[in-house]
């Protein structure tokens, strides 16, 4: 099957059976009821690029594993990252020991059954071979665009390759291998700047010279302008959706956000736009896919907002126990739950696949509704200021336009907002017809632009 | 061992072609207790090791790295990196100068009283639950966090040019956190910093003074107080902002506005740039006269203190900001010596996978001679705010938001009723203009934090030492 290759003992990939018979062999070192244990191993090589030239160029290998026990109700964790059968043991010893100095837990944890789990084509080998002699060349190719046009270009090309597994003591074995490819290109010149991105499993339909002209298509012609800050329609291009739903998947898709009150968001009941429908899907080839989540519990499609109807939060297997629920397989990815989360990560589990239905409208047609609003390219700097509605505040960036009379008609200065992303989605007025895969903290998400009637701006802000 | 390691790599690269190279072996240990609403919910321990390898070639770097520390592995990752090289010499436009510097045998261990991987996880555990207790004695106290964690990094770093350097970092850290939620609202409150959680380069000595379980019972009194208070008002006013506050304006507008890979232009498709230039050093007004900032490796306990950057070069002081003029710079070796000036030892990888970026070290605001309570007294109408919730800025470093845990209100000189949801927005540099006092010695303190930065994402912990210090006409209440 094309883009199905896996050669056990390449350099990058160690292959299912290696992976299999490595788990099996930390299992059997544990005496425990219940033991699990994650493998990921991660090939990354990423080239950087400033001011129309290569500053960083560099390739990272890491392969590691956690373990995970659950002994009379305590659970203990330890992880390492060198595999050699001493630190193993060494491992899984320091998982029992820290197991036994819990409290116990009383309503007792299962880990999860064997399961089957859906196909996908997540691995293509032209993107875990692709070489740094490639990437530079599309690099140069990217510069050469800028230095065309009078710009100066930065950014960064990654191609990764990394395996993932679960196994436990139940039986469950889940093993999949992926690839990723992403590419940022950003334009800078007097009078501001211009972003575009790409990402795929697939390195070969990724194209610098496609990148940079549409980057390049997002400068301004003229000075820019300011504008009073305030309340405005705005059209979010794909990149900025894509931002916005990294926040609303930690605090308002996730079963945390339920405990932290959020009954006002209502659950189950039309509270948002009839025109937004948002979904996580793992298994779907539109994404970059994962079968599994980090406890081997099989990814399914989930929807969480059915033309307007907030249906469904996330819960993982803690979390399932903790509300009485099932999980729904949105334990974190893996490369980030081997190492103790940082306390700012508060959704431990939230979704990370997720897709907003497209609608019927051109990017033309939603700047047509708008008579007077603003074209966000991108944003930057974005962070919470409230968990309850998740309000944000950050900046636009990378390409911000008026919008008059339904044309755009002047670059301007960035702009910070402070705005409720949950109340953005009350706003959508019209859906853009052309997703767009983007690479988020823990996954993907592919979804087109949107118009919203309202968003708030509260300050300006520099230009870039 | 390790000297044999980096030989062989330092060899294999020059032999390559290397103009220079570098090695670090970087091995870490992370122990992370955390409790949630009365029991332990992670006791983990983690270790990681791995080494890296920068290459030097024609004026463009390679950099490779892996986790498998063996020779047969040191042999591929330098091969790999000198490649690299090559292929970024496609793209190369300026040339790299690269003064040499002598080689030294050194090393490095951060001053520690009691090694807190000595303390058993039981005694830790027991102070965990002593303050989640203080903290759910209080009545309408939803849920409670207490964490306390220890960090080791051991590392080696040598290069062509004879540096061999062994380093040991040792961070300790503990906190606290609760909210209440009731009528729609949300509130949180966190001791010592936020996210409840404050580290330090130093044993377990830091922990033990932190005294938890006698701050558990004020933060949740605090916090259900916050429920039933009122907004903080929308206005230009005059706010005093503590120390812990104090350090994120720091971080944000002074550490990474003088970073010169930002100032050349470097970070700008991720973090973005700076409103100061190359030209600007001695002349560029950064803030009021009050105001005096120094960049300093070498302070005792501090969250970026340590012995050698990761290029080698020793921890030192560099002035950023004196009497409120900016005259210093954040720089690795290539950028300090474009500029004709001397590495300021601020060069600094995460771990052994990522290359090395100039970072802040400690980022401190000096002193000035204000006690703070005649400092509120001398405040006829403003907001005192402590302890930073959000932060956010735009890509020049100009136009900041912050958002602080609590504050209370100033009226004649005294402090009145807590307000909720403080949040204030300015100009960096009209913002500084405006500093006009500083609380003095008495209320210095060092703060720390986790610093992002780069692409792949890093991660460096640096300190701030700072007092509470008073800022005129201030927007408020941005939400």
């Amino acid at each position: 099957m094309p883009g199905q290759t896996f050669e056990i003992g390449k350099e990058k990939l160690l292959g299912e059976m290696y992976v299999r018979d490595l788990l099996q062999k930390i299992l059997n070192y544990s005496s425990c009821d219940q033991t699990e244990v994650i493998f990921a191993n991660k090939n990354r090589c990423l080239t950087r690029y400033a001011n129309n030239a290569i500053t960083q160029n560099i390739s990272e290998k890491e392969t590691a594993v956690r373990v995970r026990v659950i002994s009379d109700g305590r659970i203990g964790l330890s992880a390492c990252n060198d595999l050699r059968e001493a630190s193993l043991r060494r491992t899984v010893d320091s998982a029992i020991r820290n197991a036994r100095l819990l409290g116990a837990d009383n309503s007792s944890l299962s880990l999860p059954l064997p399961s089957a789990y859906g196909k996908v084509c997540s691995y293509f080998a032209n993107t875990a071979e692709y070489s740094a002699a490639s990437r530079a060349k599309q690099v140069q190719i990217i510069c050469r665009e800028a230095a065309g046009g009078g710009y100066k270009a930065g950014g960064f090309f990654s191609t990764e390759c990394l395996e993932t597994a679960v196994a436990n003591t139940h039986g469950l074995f889940a093993y999949y291998p992926q690839t990723v490819a992403e590419m940022n290109v950003f334009f800078t010149s007097r009078n501001g700047a211009g972003f575009a991105s790409a990402c795929s499993a697939d390195v070969s339909t990724i194209y610098g010279e496609a990148l940079a002209k549409k980057a390049a298509g997002r400068m301004a012609r003229s000075e820019l302008r300011t504008i009073d800050p305030g309340e405005y329609p705005v059209v979010l291009e794909p990149d900025a959706v894509s931002e916005m739903l990294s926040f609303l998947a930690a605090y308002g898709f996730s079963a945390a956000a339920v405990q932290m009150n959020q009954d006002s968001t209502g659950l189950g009941s039309k509270c948002l736009s009839e025109k937004i429908s948002i979904w996580d899907d793992g298994l779907s080839p539109e994404g970059l896919p994962v079968p599994f989540d980090c406890e081997g519990v099989p990814k399914q499609s989930l929807p969480l907002v059915e033309k307007g109807v907030f249906k469904n939060v996330v819960y993982d297997n803690s979390a399932a126990r903790q509300f009485g629920k099932k999980s729904t397989g949105h334990n974190l990815p893996v490369m980030s739950s081997i190492w103790p989360l940082p306390p700012h990560i508060s959704a431990r589990c939230q979704p990370t696949n997720l897709f907003v239905g497209p609608g019927e409208n051109s990017r033309q047609d939603l700047i047509g509704k708008i008579s007077k609003g603003i074209v966000i390219t991108r944003f930057h700097y974005n962070r919470l200021v409230h968990p309850l509605g998740t309000v944000v505040t950050g900046t636009t960036r990378g390409g911000t336009f008026l919008i008059e009379n339904g044309e755009i008609t002047k670059p301007i200065y960035n702009l910070r907002y402070t705005q409720s992303f949950w109340d953005a989605l009350k706003q959508v007025e019209a859906v853009g017809s052309e997703p767009v895969l983007h690479r988020s903290s823990f996954g993907a998400h592919f979804v087109p632009a949107l118009c919203l009637s309202a968003f708030r701006f509260v300050a300006n802000a520099a230009d870039g | 061992m390790m000297q044999d390691f980096c030989n062989r790599v330092l060899n294999i690269a020059e032999i390559a072609g290397a103009d220079y190279a570098d090695v670090r072996i970087v091995e870490r240990r992370n122990q992370t207790i955390r409790a949630v609403n009365g029991r332990v919910s992670q006791l983990s321990d983690t270790v990681r090791i791995g080494f890296g390898v920068r290459v030097l070639i024609n004026s463009a770097w390679g950099f490779a790295c892996s986790s498998d520390v063996s020779f047969a592995e040191a042999e591929r990752v330098t091969r790999l990196s000198v490649d690299i090289a090559k292929a970024s010499g496609l793209v190369v436009n300026v040339p790299v100068v690269w003064p040499a510097m002598p080689g030294i045998n050194a090393a490095y261990r951060t001053p520690v009283e009691v090694d807190p991987f000595s303390i058993p996880a039981e005694q830790k555990i027991e102070i965990l639950l002593e303050a989640d207790a203080a903290m759910r004695k209080v009545n309408g106290i939803r849920d409670t966090k207490t964490g306390t964690e220890a960090f080791q990094e051991k590392k080696v770093f040598a290069s062509t040019e004879g540096r061999y350097i062994e380093q040991e970092i040792t961070q300790t850290g503990g906190g606290l956190q609760c909210g209440a939620a009731g009528e729609g609202e949300f509130q949180q409150r966190s001791y010592p910093n936020r996210f409840g959680r404050e580290r330090a380069c130093a044993g377990w000595e830091y922990v033990a003074g932190l005294d938890l379980p006698g701050n558990g019972e004020r933060i949740a009194n605090e916090a259900l107080q916050l429920l039933a208070a009122p907004q903080c008002p929308k206005g230009v006013t005059t706010v005093i902002l503590d120390g812990a506050q104090m350090a994120l304006v720091i971080h944000e507008t002074c550490g990474h506005a003088v970073e010169l890979d930002r100032i050349l232009g470097q970070e700008i498709p991720l973090a973005g740039s700076s409103f100061l230039s190359e030209g600007s050093v001695g002349k560029f007004r950064f803030g009021s006269e009050y105001v005096n900032i120094m960049a300093n490796a070498t302070v005792p306990g501090g969250l970026g203190t340590y012995g050698y950057d990761d290029e080698g070069i020793p921890a030192t002081k560099i002035p950023l900001i004196r009497n409120g003029i900016f005259v210093g710079y954040l720089s690795n070796r290539e950028d300090a010596a474009r500029l004709g000036s001397r590495p300021g030892g601020v060069s600094r990888a995460d771990g052994w996978s990522a290359v090395p970026l100039a970072r802040m070290s400690n980022i401190n605001l000096e002193p000035g001679d204000w006690d703070l309570e005649a400092l509120i007294a001398d405040t006829d109408d403003g907001i005192y705010m402590q302890l930073c919730r959000s932060l956010s800025i735009d890509n020049k470093r100009v136009n900041f938001q912050f958002g602080s845990e609590i504050a209370w209100e100033i009226k004649g000189g005294k402090l009145g009723r807590v307000l909720k949801n403080p949040t204030f927005t300015g100009a960096s540099p009209q913002f500084w203009a405006s500093c006009d006092a500083i609380c003095s010695q008495k209320y210095w303190a060092m703060w720390g934090t986790d610093c992002g930065k780069g692409q792949p994402s890093q991660n460096v912990t640096v300190g701030h030492g700072t007092a509470p210090a008073r800022f005129r006409n201030v927007q408020t209440g941005v939400f």
